[in-house]
């Protein structure tokens, strides 16, 4: 009966569709990548080599094992295309990180109430580039929510417990659309917060009634971005498996930049990796530059986060961000990617120059 | 003159009494061979080459439906996703027993489809696997598991009860998706 119900909706978008000119298709795709929703991190955490999943965490193991592989292969149509930007009343609580359950994928066991999920560790009061996944392009805003202080995370996800962070209209992209880029901005996210929250994101086309959801499962306790729970080898340590660092060392730039690099099994011919800055010298900078030359063929798989591309590889130079180049003395600023090829062994020498 | 020999009442009855058992022993012996070949062929369901060309019609199939046959059988494959590539691995048929693929009226096979259009590897561009029902007379259908319920429940209502635990397990046919990716790099381009 469902399933006559899901056919008889595509049959309906499909025949609007045809009727409105210059109609994207229904199928349009978009989910927050950073600070990674369950579905990604889920997809990363149980895709193998040769494209089969068998996932490592429980929860993700769980949502697979009540709804099969192919939601989690398309984990970013997390969507309602009679979504229409409506919230409470529209989609049920128990029901937001799913997008309620009309859509063309059940993601329902993605609602579900754990507390292993794959995680996201932040500081409190930091600033964050968010990236959203443009597989298809669209005119829109995306509204971030955070859960409040005090909310229960041993219970269904009520709108009663989220808050509006930001709004944001149409946001720069890191590449064209297909493939892995995303939309991004920067967000500052809430002092006075500790602990475990989620991010949801709501993403409300201008041009269409579709919409799309992604519930971010995040902690803070002073992390960086790290994602735990992905992946094999999990710990409940928010230290990510860390390959071996280069040791900062003074250079005449003023500034130090230390390597860390992090494996992704989840990720076949990715890592992803971060640059620590810290400005040793005695007066404030006002822009920073790092750069190293790969040996391996490593690559970027779209843009570094909070710090920008000035030099492809395999000579690499990656300056600050419009809004960390102003380092106080002794004030560190961290910039990170996601690369494609193996991680470098020994990692990188890095040289560190200020301005 | 002819003499018969007839055993005394008592030998024939203790006669009869072997034969059966010797009857009954045979079939025993005759169903335990049956049960143990059955067992050791539970993941076989015919010919090697009813397996094979089972699956090429099953890729077939898949890679060929237009966008609306996909979104009938409940793939959601769009426009952007360029072309479909799939590894398709069979583990039953029916009618049990077929041995060619003209008696075949419906294939039970895992599938794992890739799309194209992501221009990403084999592995992040697949978007859709499982095991799927394949009606092969008259025009092919495609069933998939329903959505929106348990999953297991979906899939045991798919196929039959024999092949409920092949179709639980994963994609076992390596030599399948190292072929599909050959395929789908080879388009992908």
């Amino acid at each position: 009966m469902r399933k006559l119900r899901h056919l008889a909706a595509l049959a309906c978008t499909v025949l609007l569709a045809s009727f409105l000119v210059g109609s994207s298709p229904a199928q349009a795709h978009g989910v927050t990548m950073f600070p990674g929703s369950r579905t990604f991190l889920c997809w990363q955490d149980g895709l193998r080599e040769n494209g089969s999943i068998q996932s490592y965490n429980p929860a993700c193991g769980a949502a697979v094992a009540q709804s099969g592989t192919t939601p989690l292969y398309n984990w970013f149509a997390v969507l309602r295309s009679d979504g229409g930007g409506r919230t409470t009343g529209f989609i049920p609580d128990g029901q937001i990180c799913s997008g309620g359950s009309g859509g063309p994928y059940d993601f329902t066991a993605y609602n579900a109430v754990r507390d292993d999920w794959p995680l996201t560790h932040l500081s409190a009061g930091s600033t964050i580039q968010v990236r959203h996944s443009n597989w298809a392009a669209h005119p829109g805003s995306f509204v971030v929510y955070i859960t409040k202080n005090g909310w229960n995370p041993a219970a269904p996800l009520k709108w009663s417990d989220l808050e509006v962070l930001t709004s944001v209209a149409n946001p720069p992209q890191s590449g064209g659309p297909g493939g892995l880029n995303y939309y991004y901005w920067d967000l500052q996210l809430p002092s006075g917060k500790s602990g475990r929250h989620i991010v949801f994101t709501h993403w409300i086309r201008a041009d269409s009634q579709e919409n799309f959801y992604s519930c971010s499962d995040v902690v803070f306790d002073g992390g960086n971005g790290e994602v735990t729970g992905v992946g094999p080898g999990q710990s409940p340590s928010p230290t990510p498996t860390v390959t071996p660092t280069s040791t900062p060392t003074p250079t005449p730039g003023g500034c130090t930049a230390t390597w860390r690099a992090v494996d992704n099994p989840g990720w076949p011919g990715h890592f992803q990796a971060e640059v620590t800055v810290k400005n040793t010298g005695s007066t404030a900078t006002n822009g920073w530059r790092v750069q190293w030359a790969y040996t391996g063929g490593q690559g970027f798989e779209g843009a570094p986060w909070n710090g920008v591309l000035t030099s492809q590889p395999p000579d690499v130079s990656v300056s600050n961000a419009s809004y960390n180049g102003r380092l106080a003395p002794n004030a560190t600023a961290a910039f990170g990617f996601n690369a494609t090829g193996s991680v470098p062994s020994p990692a990188p020498a890095l040289t560190c120059t200020t301005s | 003159m002819r003499r018969t020999l007839r055993l005394p009442y008592a030998w024939q009855v203790r006669t009869r009494a072997a034969v059966l058992v010797a009857a009954s022993a045979a079939v025993l012996v005759a169903v335990a061979v049956t049960v143990v070949a059955l067992a050791a062929n539970a993941d076989e369901f015919g010919p090697p080459e009813l397996k094979r060309a089972l699956a090429l019609r099953v890729t077939q199939v898949l890679e060929q439906a237009t966008l609306q046959e996909h979104r009938e059988h409940g793939h959601h494959f769009g426009e952007h996703d360029g072309q479909v590539v799939c590894a398709v691995a069979p583990f039953g048929v029916h009618p049990e027993g077929a041995v060619k693929v003209a008696e075949v009226r419906w294939v039970y096979a895992h599938h794992m489809c890739a799309v194209t259009g992501a221009r990403q590897s084999w592995a992040t561009s697949v978007r859709a696997a499982g095991p799927i029902a394949v009606r092969l007379a008259g025009r092919p259908t495609v069933r998939v598991p329903a959505s929106g319920g348990d999953y297991a429940e979906q899939v045991r209502a798919l196929v039959p009860e024999r092949c409920h635990e092949a179709a639980l397990a994963g994609f076992a046919d390596d030599e399948a998706i190292e072929e599909a990716r050959r395929r789908f790099d080879g388009r992908r381009g």
